[in-house]
């Protein structure tokens, strides 16, 4: 569909997809905001039919004089602004953004790690980590090696099956980050840099169409792994103490207190039926040739035992 | 030295159970009151289980302990047995009842 036919029906109805379990009618009247959502979710497909949304969500030009010399982007979700108007051409960031929040504030149903989570070889993988560990960046290197992408930013694990529900979005790359995976492969689609916002240069990279085919897959996760990026340490993989484990994935959840002791049963389920590793690793290389070894092995492992 | 230690009263009072999960070396413990979980190795775990079948004074937990950890019951084994009680209370987990108000 042509991007001016798009702009059309995002500026008037709004265009409808769905992101793992949540339905999105998103509205916009940025032409330039459209154009880096349409590259980073293309094989996304938009939902025709009438359906009910989870997020009414708004980015659009802030109206009123100031306009005229400094142009500034709006985020609503449900007529509600819940922050402050963006630089204009920071739109796309700050949809992304929203739109975490969003999820962040209503899936407590579910619990919610800040964690990537991948598959390989029928393996979910899921990766507890903060800011600042590298999990961005080896979750998209592993995307782009064949890996299926789950979230990057943070899982949502369905309490009574223990089951990871997928939520592919853009991945926000940072930073070293970007040229890292520009030079990684051509087969990386990353939108473009946004520099100087308040976590630094961001671009963002798209979700493999593998992700988006599969979302409605649930994981079953059967590894966890805790991935720490360290300049000055050889890639070493080493089996982690399971009740250091569950402390770890504990301090993870940022919904956990919310979730009562559903998330105390989900997140013990979890680290008692995967194995736990921790990650530190150098080079990026290094780090998914053993990771994909583990994959292989545990594979095998379970192959024996059936 | 009149206190009795007991489960965290709000818990009781509420019907809430601890809930514990062995880890091998460690023992994790939810406090539904707090909706805090915690990470204890063996002895305040069994000092836990021991206030979960009925509350006791100092003297009680230190000298159960005692038996236990294959220590003698000195007054020094009841300061230790006291610092251990002092943590479990700050945690919420458990709490105490002066004997003279009961």
């Amino acid at each position: 569909m042509p991007l001016s036919v798009l702009l059309k029906i995002a500026k008037t109805k709004g265009l409808n997809y769905s992101i793992g379990p949540f339905n999105i009618c998103l509205k916009t009247d940025i032409p330039l905001f459209l154009e880096t959502f349409v590259k980073m979710y293309a094989s996304l497909p938009l939902i025709n039919q009438a359906c009910i949304s989870d997020f009414h969500i708004q980015i659009k030009q802030k109206k009123g004089l100031r306009r005229l010399w400094h142009q500034q982007a709006v985020f609503t979700v449900d007529s509600s602004e819940p922050f402050e108007p963006y630089p204009y051409n920071l739109a796309y960031p700050l949809a992304e953004w929203g739109l975490n929040w969003c999820i962040a504030l209503s899936a407590h149903q579910n619990i919610m790690l800040h964690s990537a989570v991948l598959e390989y070889k029928g393996l979910t993988v899921v990766f507890p980590a903060t800011s600042g560990s590298g999990k961005s960046t080896l979750c998209s290197i592993l995307m782009l090696s064949g890996w299926r992408l789950l979230s990057d930013e943070f899982s949502i694990i369905e309490p009574n099956s223990g089951k990871i529900i997928p939520i592919p979005r853009a991945i926000p790359l940072k930073n070293n980050s970007i040229d890292i995976i520009k030079n990684f492969s051509e087969k990386a689609i990353l939108g473009p840099t946004f520099e100087g916002t308040k976590k630094g240069d961001v671009a963002h990279l798209a979700p493999t169409s593998e992700s988006f085919l599969r979302q409605n897959e649930w994981g079953d996760p059967a590894l966890v792994i805790f991935p720490k990026y360290d300049m000055n340490i050889r890639c070493n993989l080493s089996k982690e103490d399971k009740a250091l484990s569950f402390v770890s994935a504990t301090q993870n959840s940022f919904n956990y207190h919310l979730t009562q002791n559903r998330g105390y049963k989900a997140l013990s389920t979890l680290i008692q039926k995967c194995d736990t590793y921790n990650l530190h690793y150098s080079h990026i290389d290094d780090a998914i040739k053993t990771l994909n070894q583990l994959v292989e092995d545990t594979v095998d492992k379970k192959t024996v035992v059936i | 030295m009149n206190e009795v230690w007991q489960i965290f009263s709000e818990l009781t009072k509420d019907k809430k159970k601890l809930e514990f999960i062995d880890w091998g070396i460690n023992i994790s413990v939810y406090n539904p009151f707090s909706g805090d979980t915690h990470l204890l190795n063996l002895f305040p775990f069994e000092i836990l289980q021991f206030l979960l079948k009925k509350p006791a004074s100092l003297y009680d937990i230190a000298e159960y302990s005692a038996i236990l950890c294959d220590e003698e019951h000195t007054e020094q084994w009841n300061k230790k047995v006291l610092t251990v009680l002092e943590h479990l209370k700050a945690l919420e987990l458990i709490d105490y009842q002066n004997k003279s108000l009961c």
